[in-house]
């Protein structure tokens, strides 16, 4: 049972780990709340399944550049302007996540739709069989992780995002633009969305109501705290774990958000601004 | 004469009062008569509605718009009043004019439970808490399905009347009773302190307001005009099941606060009936119903912080200067031609 533990967390900690850090690398530079973040990766698996007649690898390709389009569309009309009145530009984008889900609900139906796997097969790791789209996508997951993490330390681009994120004001009087760099961020945020509905998807399934995912990641988020990327990586995998060991002890279904929604809750009386971040203002 | 002194009293007091207060004004002398003209079953039902939502609006606003603690799990308060309510009417037999007051006051325990972390948590750190609160609590209900009534919920309960003009008055005099109290609140002492909370909770601090304290009080309040409606509606649906804890019942609260205007209490009364007329107008393409709420959401955040009055008002202005533009303009013709 410990390694069937261990191998479903690392699945599952993949998925959380990529919507975690897609969502709170936007909040953490812009201050924003997107809580559409979750609809945009519904909608990224929903333009997979529509366009699959093109083939596997062009639909994950178009998708891809189209659900990033959009994310730049949503971030000149309703985030962008509403960047100084956090309250507001939360229930923006609260509406606008009922409003795709409400929109997939019209297009394609309420019912639950599959995406076909990138790879298909079986593999044997720890001696419990999993499909191979399940490891490549916990495994991807983790590498686009570092990849983003050495995309911010190292790169000029990812310096600006740092410092925009630490201090706004000082970023602009050295002389970063500070709408491109928050574009950019969004792009990125989304992507990692984008991509997470081409590897988890197909596990997950998707449906109109798949937006929530974004709920069942707070957990993450707020553990991990904002803006700090190896604490949401190492967040995913703790909170992916207290819910594989519920699941696998006591059972399933709606005890296990339950619990891990209370573990937030005290880790957030104990820690306010998250286990791993640091409170910036 | 003393009559008519009377009269431009009134006229004056009238001319003094906000736009939005002479619509609330209007609608309640409206809402006062209307039963007097027709009985229609279906009509009265969709007011009652919009009176309970009116309260639930109202009193997220006392809490996120007139205090700035910004709650998007008001469905909380309501959900648990709405439980214990119809739980205290079930098994102890409490007749409804007792279960819903002391649903209000399981909406204070409620408040100062959420509000111990919001005293603690960044302001988006609570958004994200309160937003969970309710989902927890609906888990809870699904794991014990035995004490809770489980997914199907408690049902069975005492109707508040079986006359529904009844029910419509009692619904109506609850809400306008509700908004006086916290449109009192709103203007005292208190609502000063919460609005000065709410603006910049630091120097109100620096001034010696004890925050923390009104911080309490804001939730108590606001839990218990919540809890009130939860109690009313179950007793109206005569159940109550967990959906109450969806997160579109609150989203449905904040809606109805800021379409009226967002801080000013009467604003939801106003916000209520126009959505509950628009989702009814709607019923015939009812799967467009989430759609359009969440537009009419989405444009009234973007585009009209200050509420669809504001829109007409904004209007209004605009007629002013153009007036006055064309009087000075015309002012001066008249000027440039005699000289």
């Amino acid at each position: 049972m410990i390694e069937e533990i261990l191998v479903s967390t690392f699945i599952l900690g993949g998925l959380y780990a990529l919507m975690a850090i897609g969502y709170s690398l936007i909040q953490g530079v812009s201050r924003i709340m997107n809580l559409a973040h979750g609809a945009l990766y519904m909608l990224a698996g929903y333009f997979i399944y529509s366009l699959s007649f093109l083939g596997l690898g062009a639909a994950i390709v178009v998708s891809l550049i189209l659900i990033v389009l959009t994310s730049f569309i949503v971030y000149k009309i309703l985030i962008g302007p509403l960047r100084e009145k956090e309250a507001r530009a939360a229930l923006v984008t609260l509406a606008l996540a009922l409003i795709l889900q409400e929109s997939v609900k019209l297009i394609w139906g309420p019912e639950v739709q599959s995406i076909s796997y990138v790879v298909v097969g079986y593999v044997t790791i720890l001696g419990v069989r999993v499909t191979s789209q399940k490891l490549l996508a916990a495994i991807t997951a983790v590498f686009l992780v570092v990849v983003l993490m050495v995309f911010i330390r190292r790169t000029k681009q990812g310096k600006a995002i740092r410092a925009v994120a630490q201090n706004m004001e000082v970023a602009r009087l050295v002389g970063i633009n500070i709408s491109k760099v928050m574009i950019m961020t969004m792009g990125i945020s989304v992507l990692l969305a984008g991509f997470a509905a081409v590897l988890f998807a197909p596990v997950y399934l998707i449906s109109p109501t798949e937006w929530t995912i974004l709920f069942r990641s707070f957990p993450t988020i707020i553990l991990g705290g904002l803006g700090s990327l190896k604490g949401s990586l190492a967040a995913a995998f703790i909170i992916a774990g207290i819910e594989k060991v519920i699941e696998f002890t006591i059972g399933g279904g709606y005890i296990v958000p339950t619990v891990t929604f209370a573990v937030m809750i005290i880790i957030l009386f104990v820690r306010p601004a998250g286990l791993f971040g640091q409170s910036t203002n | 004469m003393k009559e008519e002194k009377n009269v431009t009293d009134i006229i004056e007091l009238l001319k003094e009062m906000s736009l939005r207060l002479k619509v609330f004004l209007l609608l309640s002398i409206v809402l006062s008569i209307l039963p007097a003209l027709t009985r229609d079953h279906y009509l009265l039902t969709i007011l009652i509605f919009a009176n309970i939502y009116a309260i639930f609006g109202a009193s997220w606003d006392i809490l996120g718009g007139v205090t700035g603690i910004f709650s998007l799990g008001h469905a909380l308060f309501f959900g648990v009043s709405a439980y214990m309510s119809g739980a205290l009417n079930l098994f102890l037999n409490l007749p409804p004019w007792m279960t819903i007051p002391i649903g209000g006051v399981f909406g204070v325990i409620v408040g100062f439970v959420v509000a111990l972390p919001s005293l603690r948590l960044k302001n988006q750190y609570f958004a994200i808490t309160s937003l969970i609160f309710p989902t927890i609590l609906a888990g809870i209900i699904y794991m014990y399905p035995d004490i809770t009534g489980g997914e199907t919920g408690i049902y069975g309960l005492t109707q508040i009347s079986s006359d529904i003009v009844v029910t419509y008055y009692s619904s109506l005099l609850l809400m306008l009773a509700s908004i006086f109290v916290l449109v009192k609140i709103l203007n005292s002492r208190i609502g000063l302190i919460f609005r000065s909370i709410r603006d910049d909770a630091e120097t109100a601090e620096a001034s010696g307001i004890n925050t923390t304290k009104y911080k309490f009080l804001s939730f108590a309040i606001s839990g218990f005009f919540a809890g009130i409606a939860g109690g009313f509606q179950a007793h109206l649906l005569m159940s109550t099941s967990p959906s109450i804890f969806n997160p579109f019942y609150s989203f449905q609260a904040i809606l109805n606060a800021s379409l009226g205007g967002i801080g000013t209490i009467v604003g939801s009364v106003g916000g209520s009936y126009l959505m509950s007329i628009l989702n009814e107008a709607l019923r015939s393409i009812g799967q467009f119903r989430v759609f359009i709420t969440a537009l009419v959401m989405l444009l009234v955040f973007r585009y009209l912080p200050g509420g669809i009055l504001r829109l007409f008002a904004k209007r209004y202005r605009i007629n002013l200067e153009v007036w006055s533009g064309l009087k000075k303009l015309w002012g001066k013709k008249d000027d440039g031609f005699d000289t």
